[in-house]
């Protein structure tokens, strides 16, 4: 009996598999080492190319690479890989200097050739963010430290060197020519930034440390944190709990009853409630029967209870009620303002007009599952929908799920509705009228397909190139037409809530970069 | 003449069953909570007080009030009322309970009866695919199936469905085998009887008291494996006013909502326990064995 | 092996052969199965409602790349040689690529796994020492209103919903009370601090034996909350079990033989308790670890315990079909060997009843 009851647990063991026997009680640092621990609410990288990334990776990516400026709070662009620029009369070329003694985390130098390797290989990628290189011919490498950028049509290419995503300059040794191979050697976990932070290790991309790279052009004089810890708690109470105990620093994404309840609690933490250009919009199908009216779209756009969603179930202050469909009333270029209100009354008039006066259709609305407030704002919106005859159905599906059924060929099988939230990669308007509406658009929800308004979206973007206020001018133009198109409507502008370590000082948040924190910036208070 | 006495000592046989049911308090208590419950899945759109909430309505001025007056286990996030939502609860999961067990028990059986009766290549067949569908583990097997069907209270019903069946078969055939081997069957066949009409005459009858035992826990089962698939995301979608659901969301807001977690959970609770009590109470009494006692 | 009571040698070695024959038949049979188990899977692959060839190439891919990509995973081939790649694919380990983390899933299933049976492990043992506690008392007390206490207890132990359990818990142990962690296998400064010995994967056992009290004490601290629900059902099961062996065995003339020389009550059953229903504990046991696999799935990702339940319930969030294929496989082979080993231990040893 007994030598059965120990075979079964040594079978057990065994199951279970051996690795090397690593016999060690040493300890991996010494005591005093200075860790910041961010909790983010979904997964910290969902790919680990630079070039491909267009996702959550800004917060990890801000640390351990860089670009050539960096696109501040207030507009203005910091140098950081390049130290001064210039461009030419026509708009046409821009030739940057670069900063010298900067070495990748491979140790190899930061040069005008790995410039032209990372922006080039930014564009062949043709994933992610890639679109922003379409208006750049090349880059040229006219010496050690100047690059100059040869475009076709003029462009904004501050905005373009800044960017969140796929602007990001890493070291063509380690990542080498061929791009599907370099990929996958990203995708093994490693990174080739000149950032102040390095790769120390990642625990199946959920829990991932940096470590200071030494090696960093700005040095290390004062006080710097020693290490950045970056892990997925998914769940909204864990992560309040993490943040209220002060065993993570700071976290994003929490929940409205959460924070109502985390502002009380000033000595544990502090809520910072960032301004973005993050909103979140309905695209209507326009090619389905019913969608194609644009009456009875605009009678969905008088159903929405957006005073009710801002104040209620953002609190009054975690969003606000948007001015313009699809581009975020942030950004500048967006309409100042659109009729749509919540009014039942002229609801049920247009669907009279339009023959359904007691509504009596379904519609399908879709989203991603993981995000509950979306759930909720959908779930609002039904309540409401059902007061003018029409049932809501509210499918919660994968980003795939979306995606596939938005490329279904055949119409019926497509979504009526599909919700999507959106922030720009570039700080554009053409970041938010590019996706959505253009013809071959990615995010093209609506099947919106004009000629007239690709060609008004491309003049007014080249113009962003060269004069910024004509360019403003154009796409407000353009956004106001959007208006009354109708094709989607915005139910809010979200604000980006930080929850953070009040012991954590020298925190700016940057409304181009997201959620992100400049760890290299920040201390803790003794 | 003779079907009359069938029934007359068929009826004693149920009066028998039970007045002895009524001796275990246990099984008294879980009698009177099945027929609750029963009484809840019917009547909810007339008991609950606000009975729009499980439908679409939404009070977001209202969100994660606790316990009061006007709300007896408080609201959720979008301030609906969650002591409606929970008798709404109860259509779902005892509809779900009773339609894929009545199913999985039919289905099952039917087979088992043939497989037991045919034997030979049928029975292996049959017993082998049974054999292949028992080696999943019983949550498994639902969560695969439902995850490829795609997540809906529906598509959760076939997967439980589809995980049920194999005990059925194995449970009618190994009775088949053993009535089979009795004198009145093996007469029966003698004389010519056809197999039909052998498994509907005599082989079913004396299959029911273990059939329905087995029925009567896997309620409770059924109960708890589709609360665990919406819990996983995979059955009842929001808002829809399942129990599994209602306490996957209240992780969210666990902090703030202790009733959210609570009623709902309570709600499965003794719906399963109920059923367990049943089954055990049914099957002492059932049990030959046990019933002389 | 034994033979009974002074059997005479014919029918002991008469006994063997049926054994022997039995044993093989098993063996068979537990062949059958394992090849079914296969065929189900590769079904169900080819039901996924995800198209693998889109996914490998990604959103902004071509037709042509498309089209290119099917032929490369061989996917326009027959189904017998497409269900033959995968036989082969399985022989050697290859469970495909998680859509969502583009690893491969071998990798992460070995990564999880011995988190899980780290916990399956604990819950067994724990379950094991409250279920005999409980059955010895049910038996002591039989009849009487602790019999029925520990009965209906038993009965409502596993009606809990054990996610429902996990999240109570939770909520009183951490949220209320502040004595225990919120989840995790360890504290995030012993993570970062110190070197984890990594040896079988299981961190109690590691330290234990390399001797890290520190990281021992963190990881027992961690391991208490996701135990408690699980080890309900094994315990529940034990109890049962151990009741029905014990009022057996107490029946027996040997025992009271054992009363006449004075030998104390207590030290009885205590003694035959864990001798007799040790046997047919552990095969029981093994055969609940089938359902203490599937309910990691409801309570590991309450604890953000990194084992095959937390693995597979983030896969079904973001519907990554090679993963949840991964694990059903796994587990259903899994549960078919503790089941065959299960059957071959009652063979050789009749005297385990279940």
């Amino acid at each position: 009996m007994k030598k059965i009851v120990i075979v079964i647990f040594a079978l057990v063991f065994c199951l279970t598999g051996c690795g090397s026997n690593t016999s060690n009680t040493s300890t991996k640092e010494t005591s005093g080492t200075q860790i910041f621990t961010y909790a983010t609410a979904l997964s910290p990288i969902n790919d680990w190319d630079p070039a491909i990334a267009y996702d959550e990776e800004t917060k990890i990516f801000v640390n351990t690479y860089e670009s050539l400026l960096r696109n501040m709070d207030d507009g203005s662009f910091k140098p950081v890989l390049a130290t001064s620029y210039s461009k030419s009369k026509d708009n046409l070329v821009w030739t940057f200097k670069l900063r010298k003694g900067v070495k990748f985390h491979d140790g190899t130098d930061c040069n005008a050739e790995a410039v032209k390797f990372s922006i080039e290989r930014n564009k062949k990628c043709q994933k992610g963010a890639s679109y922003i290189w379409d208006p750049l011919k090349e880059v040229k490498v006219i010496d050690d430290y100047t690059v100059e950028f040869i475009l076709s049509t003029p462009a904004p290419v501050e905005e373009m060197v800044s960017c969140a995503y796929c602007a990001w300059i890493y070291s063509p040794t380690a990542v080498g020519n061929d791009i599907e191979a370099g990929t996958e050697w990203f995708s093994k976990g490693n990174e080739a930034g000149t950032g102040p932070y390095m790769m120390q290790s990642n625990e199946g991309g959920k829990e991932i440390v940096l470590t200071r790279f030494d090696g960093y052009w700005g040095g290390w004089e004062g006080d710097h944190m020693d290490k950045l810890v970056f892990k997925q708690v998914a769940e909204n109470a864990s992560r309040r709990q993490l943040i209220e105990s002060g065993e993570v620093d700071v976290t994003n994404k929490m929940d409205t009853e959460d924070l109502k309840a985390l502002k009380k609690e000033t000595d544990k933490v502090e809520v910072r409630v960032n301004d973005s250009y993050q909103n979140l919009s309905l695209f209507m199908n326009t090619q389905k029967p019913l969608l194609k009216n644009i009456t009875i779209r605009k009678a969905l756009a008088y159903t929405y209870p957006y005073k009710k969603l801002v104040d209620d179930l953002k609190n009054g202050e975690y969003a606000s009620i948007a001015t313009a469909t699809i581009i975020s009333s942030n950004m500048w270029g967006a309409s100042t303002s659109i009729p749509y209100t919540y009014d039942l009354k002229k609801a049920k008039e247009l669907l009279s007009e339009a023959g359904y006066p007691n509504g009596g259709f379904d519609l399908t609305v879709t989203y991603n599952g993981s995000y509950e407030d979306r759930k909720k704002a959908l779930e609002l919106w039904k309540g409401e929908l059902a007061k003018v005859g029409i049932t809501l159905n509210i499918q919660a599906l994968t980003y795939d799920g979306q995606m596939g059924m938005f490329h279904n060929t055949s119409v019926s099988k497509q979504q009526d509705i599909l919700c999507y939230g959106w922030w720009p990669d570039l700080i554009n308007p053409m970041s938010f009228f590019g996706p959505f509406i253009k013809s071959n658009g990615e995010f093209n929800f609506t099947y919106y397909k004009s000629k007239k308004m690709d060609a008004a979206l491309d003049a007014a973007f080249t113009m962003s190139g060269s004069n910024q206020k004509k360019a403003a001018e154009m796409f407000q133009a353009i956004s106001e037409q959007l208006n009354d198109e109708c094709i989607a409507i915005t139910i809010c502008d979200e604000k980006n809530v930080i929850v953070i370590n009040p012991k954590i000082k020298g925190y700016k948040s940057n409304i181009n970069y997201p959620e992100a924190i400049f760890c290299y910036e920040i201390t803790r208070e003794k | 003449m003779i079907y009359w006495n069938n029934i007359k000592s068929r009826v004693k046989d149920i009066r028998l069953t039970v007045y002895l049911l009524g001796k275990n308090p246990l099984t008294k208590i879980a009698m009177l909570l099945t027929i609750l419950l029963i009484v809840i899945a019917i009547l909810a759109p007339i008991i609950a007080p606000y009975p729009e909430d499980a439908v679409s309505a939404t009070h977001p001025e209202n969100t994660l009030a606790p316990i009061s007056a006007a709300h007896w286990f408080g609201t959720d996030e979008l301030g609906r009322d969650i002591f409606s939502k929970i008798l709404f609860g109860t259509r779902i999961s005892l509809s779900t309970a009773f339609i894929t067990v009545c199913m999985a028990m039919f289905i099952g059986s039917f087979l088992g009866a043939i497989a037991g009766t045919f034997g030979g290549i049928i029975n292996e067949i049959i017993m082998r695919i049974t054999d292949v569908f028992l080696s999943f583990p019983s949550l498994l097997l639902a969560v695969t199936i439902a995850s490829l069907l795609g997540p809906s209270t529906r598509n959760a019903q076939i997967a439980i469905l589809i995980s049920y069946w194999p005990w059925y078969t194995r449970l009618m055939r190994g009775q088949a085998i053993s009535v089979r081997e009795k004198q009145f069957v093996k007469a029966a066949e003698a004389i010519g009887t056809s197999r039909i009409r052998i498994i509907a005459k005599h082989i079913v009858p004396n299959c029911v008291a273990p059939i329905i035992v087995q029925a009567s826990m896997d309620m409770g089962a059924v109960i708890l494996t589709l609360a665990s698939l919406s819990f996983l995301g995979l059955g009842a979608q929001s808002p829809t006013p399942e129990w599994g659901l209602m306490v996957a969301t209240s992780k969210n807001y666990v902090l703030n909502a202790w009733w959210y977690s609570v009623f709902p959970g309570l709600a499965i609770f003794i719906a399963v326990l109920t059923f367990n009590l049943l089954g055990d109470g049914l099957r002492e009494v059932l049990d030959p064995k046990t019933r002389k006692n | 092996m034994v033979g009974y009571g002074g059997a005479k040698a014919p029918p002991c070695i008469e006994k063997v052969d049926k054994m022997r024959r039995y044993i093989i038949k098993r063996l068979m049979l537990g062949v059958v199965i394992l090849f079914g188990i296969i065929l189900i899977t590769f079904t169900l692959t080819q039901v996924l409602p995800a198209d693998p060839a889109q996914k490998w190439v990604g959103d902004k891919a071509t037709e042509e790349q498309i089209e290119a990509a099917r032929k490369a995973l061989g996917l326009d081939d027959p189904l017998p040689k497409q269900f033959l790649n995968y036989v082969i694919k399985l022989l050697h380990g290859n469970l495909g690529y998680s859509f969502q983390t583009h690893r491969m899933v071998t990798d992460e299933l070995k990564e999880a796994i011995p988190a899980t049976m780290e916990l399956i492990i604990m819950a067994i043992i724990v379950g094991i020492i409250i279920g005999i506690t409980f059955g010895v008392y049910s038996a002591k007390y039989k009849g009487r209103l602790a019999d029925h206490i520990i009965r209906f207890i038993n009965i409502g132990g596993i009606s809990l919903p054990s996610f429902w359990t996990a999240l109570a818990l939770q909520i009183v142990f951490y949220g209320i009370l502040h004595i225990l962690p919120l989840g995790g296998r360890l504290s995030t400064d012993i993570t970062v601090l110190y070197n984890i010995p990594h040896i079988t994967g299981m961190i109690i056992f590691d330290s234990l034996i390399t001797g890290n009290w520190i990281i021992l004490k963190d990881a027992l601290v961690h391991i208490i909350l996701p135990t408690i629900p699980l080890c309900l059902y094994p315990a529940g099961v034990v109890a049962r079990m151990t009741r029905s062996s014990l009022l057996e065995v107490l029946g027996e003339d040997y025992i009271m033989a054992e009363r006449s020389y004075g030998i104390k009550e207590s030290f009885i059953l205590w003694h035959y308790a864990l001798k007799n229903t040790m046997g047919a504990t552990v095969t029981v046991v093994a055969l609940t670890i089938g359902y203490m696999l599937t309910s990691t799935f409801l309570i590991e990702s309450i604890f953000s315990w990194p084992g095959i339940g937390k693995y597979i319930s983030d896969a079904i969030m973001s519907l990554d079909y090679p993963a949840i294929m991964g694990v059903t496989l796994f587990s259903a082979v899994m549960y078919l060997l503790l089941n065959l080993i299960a059957d071959l231990i009652i063979a050789m040893d009749p005297r385990i009843r279940v």
